[in-house]
């Protein structure tokens, strides 16, 4: 059964609620990945294509400053899981496809910057 | 992924891009990542998590990527490094979690005695612990290259 863990206020923001499955773990509530990735290129308005975007986890963080995002993941099961914590304010903007990166279903030339998360 | 899968998925990616695009490569560096409790005021090392595993891997993804730019598709922009936390409520989560993950080879101590520690730290605060590891990542970015691909 998926649950979900708001970090403590105590702690951290409650923004940075994470989804597990049973397992209650947060990575990175703070936010760093993320933010290093941000600080790293400029997202405004971009047309990101992300590779290897598991269950959504960094794709939520730096959609909000993007265009549109098309986060790829070859397994089904954390696409599944992505499509249910996507949070609602993200769904247009954000399109989660189950793909294989051999076989990119997406024409020449569409995506402004291209993000390997942990894929390679 | 094979090595030959990767410099074809780095060749695909090329295509995908506009020709001022931007590739950014962010991977989890092997190594050993401490293991602490925090408490309201403190942290202290509990241990430590065995993370080399992928070694083989890293190798495979770093030739995959220096062929990418051998081809002309690439060009080096920076690389940085950082690292970022994890965090559970209790041994047993963070058991659960590493058993699932493809990078972490073990911990040492054993989990039986870092609940001892945990469960020490938490009666002698009397208040609420948690658990927290690091992992050190690279972000490597590269500008895709104007020339015509080699392949």
């Amino acid at each position: 059964m998926w649950t979900t863990r708001h970090t403590p206020t105590s702690w951290t923001s409650a923004a940075t609620a994470v989804w597990t499955c049973a397992v209650t773990t947060e990575l990175d509530p703070e936010g760093v990945e993320a933010g290093t990735l941000l600080a790293a290129t400029d997202f405004t308005g971009a047309r990101v294509l992300e590779i290897g975007c598991g269950d959504g986890r960094l794709a939520f963080r730096y959609a909000s400053g993007s265009g549109t995002v098309v986060a790829v993941e070859l397994d089904q099961q954390p696409i599944a899981k992505a499509l249910k914590n996507c949070p609602p304010h993200l769904r247009e903007r954000v399109a989660l496809v189950q793909a294989n990166a051999l076989a990119l279903p997406f024409r020449r030339e569409r995506f402004d910057i291209a993000v390997l998360a942990w894929s390679l | 992924m094979p090595h030959e899968g990767m410099v074809d998925a780095l060749h695909n990616i090329w295509r995908a891009l506009r020709q001022d695009g931007v590739l950014i490569d962010l991977r989890p560096v092997s190594g050993r990542c401490p293991i602490e409790v925090v408490t309201a005021t403190e942290s202290r090392q509990i241990g430590e998590l065995d993370a080399t595993g992928m070694s083989a891997d890293d190798a495979a993804a770093d030739r995959a990527m220096h062929e990418a730019v051998d081809h002309g598709w690439f060009s080096p922009m920076q690389t940085q490094r950082f690292d970022f936390a994890f965090w559970w409520d209790t041994v047993d989560e963070m058991s659960t979690f590493l058993s699932d993950s493809r990078r972490a080879k073990g911990v040492t101590p054993s989990y039986s005695v870092m609940t001892e520690a945990h469960q020490r730290i938490a009666a002698e605060c009397g208040g609420a612990v948690r658990l927290r590891s690091f992992r050190l990542t690279a972000l490597s970015s590269y500008a895709k290259a104007t020339v015509a691909p080699a392949a």
